[in-house]
């Protein structure tokens, strides 16, 4: 055995350190199954210090590693090169402290967002970046991709919602940066970290914002006869100075998907999309915005409007809008999920030719996006046992991500770069641009040890370190 | 934002290039400022030597995109400019605090300071969607994106504006924008201490004479006790609330788990503890203590050092 692996052993017990390659599996890729590479070992430490203790390991040994939530990320940032090792936060699982007065809480990096809202509902809060992962991505994990999800409208993404975070370095120094109660640090270091995909610190910590639970919520859902009417309907929404707190569009692809699977959420099949709009605050205020707000909609002649007025029928449709990922995987054997952003009023065009791809290279693609943020994200299915097709998807969804570019856009709004659109970096920034993103990760992370060649373009050579997914036929 | 850079330089973005270049190649050190405003009482004062790179003659507003809610500036716009261009489209940017009428937004930006609506917009950096800089060595780069939403690459705008102008020069920031409340009411609860039920989530919220200020939009009676001072923004509690924003930021807070530690070190005890809430220069602090009237037994912690990281951030956006 390894020296290395010895001592890590001796940090976090024999059964943490984890080398039989059945046990590895399910760690050779993210939820974006097109890459894959088994690690050396998965370590699971239990605490701050036994991170900080393999992370010093690791540096010594100039092993690669990358720390990993719960493995839902969609850009396959979550992965080593071969003979890396993978530190996973299962076991740091911890709310370490909430303060409901100073309305924040601390927390490890294996908590899961949704049990942290479970926790902090009795006491009238809520932590309000809500990925359609919730019930399962951690928090670290959140913060190191920097997620969105439909409150993302009004609320921010996940880097509006972390006071501070407590990080080990690459060499295994642990530092603190952020507060929970100041405005700014002399250096804005969390700031840098979230959304770095896990290449400047492993969090270790979370300081994470909690803001009062709405006295009243009203959802909405509208059933159009396509999608470039509920984008209509989306721009007149935000024209006349809406500012709901989600705005939601789902296509008849996804809409049968769903009500075909355990998400089921009464979602209507003849409808050529359905606009889900929520909005919240005080009574008086929420009742006359979606007031208004259905009086839009009724300008775009919608086949139904519905008001999901108990908590049970909220429930109900954001069951459905948020399993419709996986209510997807019953199209077919493999599943890539796009992400990509174009300015809102841009969002008819993209839809046209995403459709127009679609035709173009025969491939099955459905369409669920958050509306509000011009943050598309084209389910496209495909069969990872035929290796032409799954080139074929890798061009059509770079054709995608280019056109978001030429619309003004960006390739990424939620998912990150990962290993997934390093090829397209060079075409949203320029060659000084990435070269200086390049020299501020190296000195936090200098060796690049740290999850390596991961959101930026590759060097040379680097690439070969991850292999594409071709499954074999069975 | 696409690949290789298509910005047009005006021509005081070529001067500030220009005026960057000679102190690159004379080694001075530089500090990018506006009109100096936000100076001692929200960032350190400039040193003797420092070549002061001024963007107080950017004053353009390229294009304010009212269906996108987005709008791109240069860094020497005043505030209160914008906030008058984007009255016009019936939008606003999620910030109201002090000196809008004589700072720039590149100051507002970079000095960090307060908003009073940070509780319900985030503060005044989280509206920075992107921006153009000028770097050390002359070179002219962009961070983040045109759209609200983008996770490409690293957050360098937010490192950027937290050096307060020591890792660059903020020549022009895209900015988020916002519907412009149309029914925004102050309220004036009878105490301080008093606060609002949890579940109401202010606008704006700030102490000042032993009396708490709260403005909720669109709510009728938001606390029986609370009266209702006015109902429009713009009139007397707004204003008053804008020029009192440097004595609100320095509410008495409950102390989090790092400000914790940092008391501890300073062997004191929760108890005699003035938190105060962000950044204030250590030279500004007699002033405020006097402004604030400092509760007996209080103590006032150092203000955090200057990162240990800055030097060597400086270095790295320097052509190796």
């Amino acid at each position: 055995m390894s020296d290395f692996l010895q001592q890590l052993r001796a940090v976090v017990g024999d059964r943490f350190v984890l080398t039989n390659p059945a046990s590895l599996l399910a760690y050779e890729s993210d939820a974006l199954t097109l890459f894959r590479c088994q690690p050396a070992a998965v370590v699971l430490p239990e605490n701050k210090l036994q991170v900080a203790a393999c992370v010093k390991i690791l540096h010594q040994a100039q092993i690669p590693f990358a720390a990993r939530g719960a493995g839902t990320g969609l850009s396959g940032g979550a992965l080593v090169p071969a003979g890396g090792v993978i530190l996973a936060m299962a076991r740091m699982r911890r709310i370490l402290e909430i303060n409901a007065d100073g309305g924040w809480a601390v927390v490890e990096p294996g908590v899961v967002n949704a049990e942290l809202g479970r926790q902090v509902a009795p006491l009238g809060l809520r932590y309000a970046p809500d990925p359609a992962s919730q019930t399962v991505s951690t928090l670290g994990g959140n913060a190191a991709e920097n997620s969105g999800g439909p409150q993302c409208f009004l609320h921010g993404t996940t880097s509006q919602h972390i006071l501070a975070a407590e990080v080990v370095l690459a060499d295994g120094r642990l530092q603190t940066w952020g507060t929970a109660t100041s405005f700014s640090d002399p250096l804005d270091l969390r700031g840098f970290l979230l959304g770095s995909e896990g290449t400047v610190g492993v969090i270790v910590a979370l300081t994470v914002r909690l803001i009062p639970s709405p006295p009243s919520i009203v959802t909405l859902m509208a059933a159009f006869d396509s999608v470039a009417t509920a984008c209509a309907s989306v721009s007149s929404i935000v024209s006349a100075g809406q500012q709901p707190v989600a705005l939601e569009v789902m296509d008849q692809k996804t809409i049968h998907a769903v009500e075909a699977s355990v998400y089921r959420a009464g979602l209507p099949k003849d409808a050529g999309a359905v606009l889900i709009v929520e909005v919240e605050g005080v009574a008086e205020r929420t009742h006359k915005d979606a007031e208004a707000i259905e009086k839009i909609l009724r300008q775009h002649n919608p086949m139904s409007i519905e008001k999901a007025d108990t908590p049970e029928k909220r429930v109900a449709v954001w069951k459905g809008r948020k399993g419709a990922g996986g209510a997807l995987g019953q199209l077919g054997p493999d599943s890539f999920v796009m992400d990509g952003v174009v300015p809102r009023s841009k969002l008819v065009e993209i839809m046209d030719y995403v459709d127009e791809i679609e035709q173009k290279f025969g491939l099955k693609i459905a369409n669920l996006f958050h509306a509000g943020d011009g943050n598309i994200h084209p389910h496209i299915t495909y069969d990872a046992s035929d290796a032409d097709e799954v080139e074929l998807v890798e061009e059509a969804g770079t054709k995608i991500l280019r056109k978001c570019l030429e619309l003004g856009g960006s390739i990424t709004g939620e998912h990150g770069v990962g290993l997934e659109k390093q090829h397209l970096m060079a075409e949203q920034f320029s060659a000084d641009e990435i070269q200086i993103m390049e020299s501020l990760r190296a000195v936090l992370n200098p060796q690049n040890l740290l999850n390596p060649d991961k959101g930026l373009p590759m060097k040379r050579g680097c690439a070969e370190a991850f292999h594409r997914h071709h499954r074999s036929a069975t | 934002m696409s690949g290789e850079s298509d910005l047009i330089m005006t021509a005081a973005h070529l001067d500030l290039q220009q005026q960057m270049l000679q102190a690159h190649a004379a080694g001075l050190t530089w500090r990018a400022v506006g009109t100096q405003s936000r100076m001692q009482s929200f960032v350190p004062p400039t040193k003797a030597g420092d070549v002061l790179l001024s963007t107080a003659e950017l004053q353009q507003i390229h294009w304010i995109d009212a269906e996108d809610r987005t709008c791109e500036v240069d860094a020497g716009l005043s505030p209160a400019t914008l906030h008058a261009a984007l009255d016009e489209y019936g939008l606003m940017l999620g910030h109201s605090g002090c000196n809008d009428d004589v700072g720039t937004i590149g100051g507002l930006l970079n000095s960090g300071a307060p908003s009073l609506l940070a509780g319900s917009c985030g503060l005044p950096r989280d509206q920075v969607l992107g921006a153009t800089w000028l770097l050390g060595d002359g070179r002219v780069i962009r961070s983040g994106a045109r759209v609200v939403k983008s996770v490409a690459g690293y957050d360098v705008s937010r490192l950027l504006l937290s050096a307060q102008g020591q890792l660059a020069v903020g020549l022009r920031f895209i900015l988020r924008l916002r519907p412009r409340p149309s029914d925004l009411r102050w309220y004036v609860l009878p105490t301080a201490l008093q606060r609002p039920p949890a579940s109401w989530r202010p606008r704006a919220d700030f102490q000042q004479d032993g009396r708490r200020f709260a403005a909720w939009e669109g709510c009728d009676s938001p606390l029986p006790l609370a009266q209702s001072i006015s109902s429009h923004e713009g009139d007397t509690a707004w204003k008053l609330a804008r020029q009192q924003c440097i004595v609100a930021k320095h509410w008495v807070a409950t102390p989090g788990p790092w400000q914790a530690q940092e008391m501890q070190a300073a062997g004191l005890s929760m108890q005699q503890c003035l938190i105060f809430d962000h950044l204030a220069h250590q030279s500004a602090w007699p002033q405020l203590a006097e402004d604030i009237s400092l509760p007996a037994g209080s103590a006032v912690l150092p203000h955090r050092q200057a990162s240990p990281w800055l030097a060597a951030m400086r270095q790295a956006l320097l052509r190796s």
